[in-house]
């Protein structure tokens, strides 16, 4: 039995890069760990020797002429973009003061 | 009865032989969602070229030139299916405003058919729910009960066919998403074998799991539409590489002789009303020849639990692209990009989407990933085991869609458990790639809709569709109507 916890959850949480309030988290607290109990039946599953299935059918590489094809022009895409100057992608501030 | 009553095959024969005009179709669905859909509540963005694009279908027609398979059909699109020029934003404030480039591959092959887009229809945010009600834009009703949900994550698309404001709706189908909804308003969905339809331009959710389907009044529309999806494309490389097989022009077909199984435990912990319907259809498919016998699959209790950790690490990792900087939402006044990622996500995504984050971060991350992921991944395994045992002696596994016709609003949604438990009949086939369809089956005393699931093996999609035909055929569910 995992025990999940308040630690736990700001952990997962900043990995996934998601803040919570402290009342998210709370709140976010109880539904993991009724979750996790949930899933942790799993265990009762005898799973020696069992392969993983990764994707569920056979697929066969696939492969095809390597022909130059036209994209999207540079403008069109970063119109879509938030924010944009000359040709790229803008962002904050990076690596700070 | 409304033109839309009318099977897709005869509309569109009609349309070509100058009987009807695709104008008059888009009028009927213009005019539909004006009458009905401040309380249906299907559709997230119509499309203000609809009657422009149906007089050139008529010119085309005038032109004498080839028309296609769809021609002048009015369809109802999934918001998270790209269509060029409209909104895509998988009911979430992380793309309110995302517009597309591109056309999704299924939007090309309608499109190539002369199809109509009438809009984007409403969903759970992301594909994430079993309800839309997890959408961050509208709550969408069921057109049978509109205290009722329309079921989810397509429950846009199936109350749009439901409530006749489209002739048929694509959605997508991760862990029963086409079938639980069509099984709440009474209509037909079918989810086709993993990779039979092209993936590309849908926006992914559980790579390994995501199906487009088809949401249709009956499954010979159903049918029809599907034929003209699948098969294989290079742009996804998870489409099956083999030639499409038309399954329209099989229905009818002979479905005697053919073995049924059900689930022992699909009839276990369900509604009474849901019980009967089912049984009652167990009865009209051995009227029809088929045999049919209750099977145990040891592993099938496990389903939801390694559906849900599976279906969770993929999306968090197929959600990860959502960083306010290419695209999306991104919020004012930001001071550095690490605050820029985590407040764009926090304030883009909706409870459930962080919920499924959360759940899947921590089943991939070190110390769980073995315990977790790759346990479900090992469960995963023995699931398809027990469901190619049955398919050995069996040629279809049928059972309920839902466990329960259409709940209530809020009924279930702080309740993650309880919503999830939704999907214990539907996500087996998406655990294992394979084909199923939910066809009505009956209603409950009060009213509610409940389908049928008949699932098939992998790449058995004509047979499904066969068997749901011949069930159809044997019956009068589909004919029954919401009053709205």
């Amino acid at each position: 039995m995992i025990a999940v916890t308040e630690d736990m959850v700001r952990e997962i949480a900043q990995a996934a890069a998601i803040t919570l309030t402290p009342e998210e988290t709370a709140h976010m607290l109880r539904d993991m760990q009724e979750i996790v109990q949930f899933v942790e039946r799993l265990k009762a599953v005898d799973t020696e020797g069992v392969q993983p299935t990764i994707h569920p059918v056979a697929l066969v590489l696939a492969m095809r002429d390597d022909v130059p094809a036209q994209g999207h022009p540079r403008e069109a895409l970063l119109a879509l973009a938030p924010d944009a100057e000359g040709g790229y992608f803008r962002v904050p501030s990076v690596l700070g003061e | 009865m409304t033109l839309f009553d009318e099977r897709i095959p005869e509309l569109v024969r009609r349309m070509k032989d100058g009987e009807l005009s695709p104008v008059e179709l888009a009028e009927e669905a213009i005019r539909r969602i004006e009458d009905v859909d401040t309380r249906v509540g299907s559709f997230l963005e119509r499309n203000d070229a609809l009657l422009q694009s149906a007089e050139q279908l008529l010119d085309k027609r005038n032109r004498g030139e080839a028309l296609g398979a769809l021609y002048g059909l009015p369809a109802g699109i999934k918001d998270n299916i790209a269509v060029k020029g409209m909104k895509l934003t998988c009911a979430s404030r992380m793309l309110a405003d995302y517009r597309p480039l591109d056309d999704a591959v299924v939007i090309e092959r309608l499109r190539a058919e002369d199809a109509l887009f009438v809009g984007k229809l409403n969903l759970d945010e992301f594909a994430m729910g079993s309800s839309t009600e997890t959408s961050a834009f509208q709550k969408t009703r069921n057109p049978w009960n509109p205290e009722t949900v329309p079921g989810g994550s397509s429950g846009g698309s199936a109350a749009a066919v439901a409530a006749r404001e489209v002739v048929f709706a694509l959605g997508t189908d991760s862990g029963g998403s086409v079938r639980q909804p069509a099984s709440f308003t009474g209509i037909v969905g079918f989810k086709p074998t993993y990779g039979r339809i092209p993936r590309t331009g849908v926006v992914a959710f559980a790579s390994s799991f995501d199906t487009v389907g088809v949401l249709a009044k009956t499954v010979d529309d159903a049918a029809y539409v599907y034929d003209q999806l699948h098969g294989y494309d290079e742009r996804d490389t998870t489409s099956l590489p083999r030639d499409a097989e038309a399954t329209f022009a099989t229905l009818g077909q002979d479905v005697r002789g053919l073995r049924a199984a059900v689930p022992e435990e699909w009839l276990e912990n369900i509604d009474p009303e849901v019980k009967a319907r089912i049984e009652e259809a167990l009865g009209v498919m051995e009227g029809l020849g088929i045999g049919v016998d209750v099977v145990r699959l040891p592993h099938l209790s496990y389903a939801e639990a390694a559906y849900t950790i599976l279906a969770s690490a993929e999306a968090a990792s197929n959600l990860a692209r959502f960083d306010g900087v290419r695209y999306g939402f991104r919020p004012e006044g930001i001071a550095d990009i690490d605050e820029l990622y985590t407040r764009a996500r926090s304030a883009g995504f909706g409870w459930e989407v962080k919920r499924r984050l959360m759940l899947g971060t921590f089943a991939l991350s070190a110390g769980r990933y073995e315990d977790f992921y790759l346990k479900a991944q090992k469960v995963r395994t023995r699931i398809r085991e027990d469901l190619a045992r049955v398919f050995a002696d069996y040629d279809l596994i049928v059972g309920p869609t839902a466990p329960t016709p259409a709940f209530h609003f809020k009924e279930r949604l702080d309740d993650p458990l309880k919503m999830y438990q939704n999907d214990r009949f539907t996500v087996p086939a998406n655990l294992a790639g394979l084909p199923a369809i939910s066809v009505p089956a009956g209603f409950s005393g009060s009213g509610l809709p409940i389908g049928l699931q008949i699932m098939g093996d992998a790449t058995d999609d004509a047979r499904v569709l066969q068997v749901a035909y011949a069930f159809q055929e044997a019956t009068l569910h589909h004919v029954r109507r919401p009053a709205l």
